[in-house]
């Protein structure tokens, strides 16, 4: 499900309907219980109002009068039926309104003992019965156990019982519908900023906006920040591109020139001519595309890389390039991580140990975070070696591209003047000083931010 | 020594092969993956040059890596156009030993082969002094008590091949295919007469005897080495 109106909605009915349907139960049954005992309340009565009724007629036998109180008793089918037993389940007397039907007599009670039981007449009808023991003491003081019973129809209780579950059931049902419209509205209202910033990435793709606004609320101002982040950085890396290309042509042509007219000319070559040429394009080539391919801060790659492990690798590369040439090289790493992208700092890192291998065999590498207030923290990398050192005057220009100031080491000298570029498009800081070890130490600084 | 040249495009490849045979190399081709994949299990390589960014669905790490499951341990030098730490790296952790840029000039890439097949034999400096036996990898020079010897290419080539190896017994096969060209016709009577002459010219009065032969298996330099 993609929508987040349908998971919303969808997830309130279901609780909707939880709720309503824990709530319907309990006053069903609540109803049901309250009309279960009004009905006991109201045949408890009956059976009272029967033995007021009943009294001794000759040869110690009880009898009622022909007109009873209760008259529906009197009516068959009334809904209300009542009977006397003797000991032993004998039928004493018996309402007119039982014409036709019976109902089970089931054993003896104590006196004032009551029980009060569902049963099914001989006809089928559903009753509520209340039973009461009596023991009646005839005037001869002979004493009899007789048991009272009166019995009323479920037909009105069933009817009863349906217009109450009627009435819950549409009340509940409207209220539930109307919950849910209301929700949906909310929804509606809720999820505006969502459509607002559909709307404005539409108009930056078409290039009739630069960047979100920034009227959104707090829970997705970070997310529209990023984003804007996100679109600033990328312009600026096209850009990037765009200019490596023009660059790149542009610097490739005087070259491509100066080959062309030699090869259109019909002179010798000239190998050193030629040779100069494509250093030179070999350089053009190198430089430009290096900084095309930097990502820089607050690109996509912007998380957080652990120093340590890139420093690992590097190192082990570099150990194998050197084996059995005495190289060493000491990590002092204290938790430091690098916000920007990982291919960055491989470029600053191998290019400072690559250099420090060259010059030195004992090479050490400290990086540490250097931490300010609530900023995320910046990072500092050093790395020393025990070579010979870079005079004073020549620190400046060991970072410029091409220079390279001792012929025994092989390489094009634009590795110190990479970290340089790269660093500076963290707006980091370079410098060259003289290390513990005795040779020379660089140290990148990258500011927090 | 055999030296095993992986790459698609045919001009550099066989500018390449051209000059590390007059360099005194013997070559074998390969120009994809497969071949190259081939070519390391099956031949007697000593060492591998290996183009990363090579046709078809194997790149040459997957070649490295093919090679390195197998359990083939030569060393493997790599060209690549992307000179990017990361892809240097990259190539290390799968099992390259050392890489060049493209372009790069040619004595770049044999000083670099040269070092490692030094480096995969235990010699770390590019000249290998055993006894009095002095010889220098990078300008083929030889000496013997400071006296300069001349040898011509193949008995320079089994010096260097058996003074890289010393202590170690090398049959005649492996010395004929590290030596020869494969469609070369080879006859293991041409060996011995080498190392005959070899030792005549290293040895006249026998008694630094550098080169023994050991009946039946092969031969082994048998001066240790100098530190």
């Amino acid at each position: 499900m993609h929508s987040l109106s349908s998971r919303l909605l969808l997830s309130l009915t279901a609780m909707l309907v939880v709720f309503f349907g824990v709530t319907i139960a309990a006053l069903d049954k609540a109803f049901k219980y309250t009309a279960e005992k009004a009905m006991r309340d109201r045949l408890e009565v009956q059976v009272i109002a029967l033995l007021a009724d009943t009294e001794p007629i000759g040869d110690g036998e009880l009898g009622l009068p022909g007109e009873l109180h209760e008259t529906r008793l009197a009516h068959p089918g009334s809904g209300l039926y009542a009977q006397i037993l003797a000991a032993g389940g004998a039928e004493v007397w018996r309402s007119p309104s039982l014409v036709g039907d019976d109902i089970p007599s089931l054993g003896d009670l104590g006196p004032g003992v009551q029980q009060f039981e569902r049963l099914t007449t001989r006809l089928g009808r559903d009753i509520y019965r209340l039973k009461m023991g009596v023991d009646w003491v005839f005037e001869d003081d002979a004493s009899r156990r007789y048991v009272f019973s009166v019995a009323e129809d479920l037909a009105s209780f069933y009817g009863q019982l349906a217009r109450f579950r009627r009435a819950l059931f549409g009340w509940f049902a409207s209220l539930a519908a109307l919950l849910l419209g209301t929700q949906a509205l909310i929804l509606r209202y809720a999820l505006k900023p969502l459509r607002l910033a559909e709307g404005e990435v539409q108009a930056i793709e078409s290039g009739q906006r630069e960047l979100l606004s920034d009227e959104y609320p707090k829970e997705l101002v970070g997310l529209t920040t990023n984003m804007n982040a996100l679109i600033t950085t990328e312009r600026a890396r096209l850009k990037r591109y765009r200019d490596t290309l023009g660059n790149l042509a542009h610097s490739l042509r005087t070259s491509l020139t100066i080959l062309r007219q030699m090869l259109d000319s019909g002179r010798p070559i000239q190998v050193d001519v030629v040779e100069e040429q494509v250093e030179q394009m070999q350089q053009i080539v190198e430089h430009q595309l290096r900084r095309a391919s930097v990502v820089g801060s607050g690109g996509i790659g912007a998380r957080g890389v652990v120093v340590a492990s890139v420093v690992e690798k590097i190192r082990k590369s570099l150990d194998k390039v050197w084996a059995g040439q005495g190289r060493r090289c000491d990590v002092e790493i204290d938790d430091a991580v690098f916000y920007g992208d990982e291919g960055d700092l491989m470029e600053i890192i191998g290019n400072l140990l690559d250099n420090a291998y060259k010059w030195g065999r004992r090479v050490r590498l400290s990086a540490c975070p250097i931490v300010e207030d609530d900023r995320r923290p910046g990072l500092n990398i050093t790395v020393e070696d025990d070579g010979p050192g870079i005079d004073p005057e020549l620190r400046e220009r060991v970072f410029d591209r091409g220079v390279h100031l001792d012929e025994q080491h092989a390489g094009q000298g634009i590795g110190l003047a990479i970290v340089r570029e790269v660093a500076q498009l963290y707006g980091a800081t370079v410098s060259m000083g003289s290390a513990t070890l005795g040779g020379a130490e660089v140290t990148v600084a990258f500011p927090p931010k | 020594m055999r030296l095993l040249i992986v790459e698609d495009e045919q001009a550099l490849r066989q500018s390449l092969a051209d000059d590390l045979r007059k360099a005194g190399f013997v070559i074998d081709e390969a120009a994809d993956g497969d071949e190259a994949v081939y070519y390391g299990l099956e031949y007697p390589v000593d060492i591998a040059v290996v183009d990363l960014g090579l046709p078809g669905g194997m790149s040459g790490m997957d070649v490295i890596r093919r090679w390195r499951e197998a359990g083939k341990e030569f060393p493997v030098l790599i060209l690549t156009a992307r000179d990017g730490w990361k892809q240097k790296v990259e190539g290390f952790e799968t099992g390259a030993d050392d890489y060049v840029v493209k372009p790069f000039r040619f004595e770049e890439v044999l000083a670099r082969i040269n070092a490692l097949l030094r480096r995969a034999q235990g010699w770390a400096q590019p000249i290998l002094s055993c006894g009095p036996i002095v010889l220098d990898t990078r300008s083929q020079e030889v000496s013997v008590s400071d006296e300069s010897i001349t040898l011509t290419a193949f008995e320079y080539r089994i010096l260097e091949y058996l003074m890289l190896r010393t202590g170690e017994v090398i049959s005649k096969t492996e010395l004929t295919e590290a030596l020869y060209d494969q469609d070369f016709q080879r006859d293991s009577n041409v060996i011995e007469v080498f190392v005959g002459r070899l030792r005549r010219k290293l040895d006249p009065e026998n008694t630094i005897r550098p080169i023994e032969t050991l009946r039946g298996r092969g031969y082994r330099f048998a001066l240790e080495r100098r530190v």
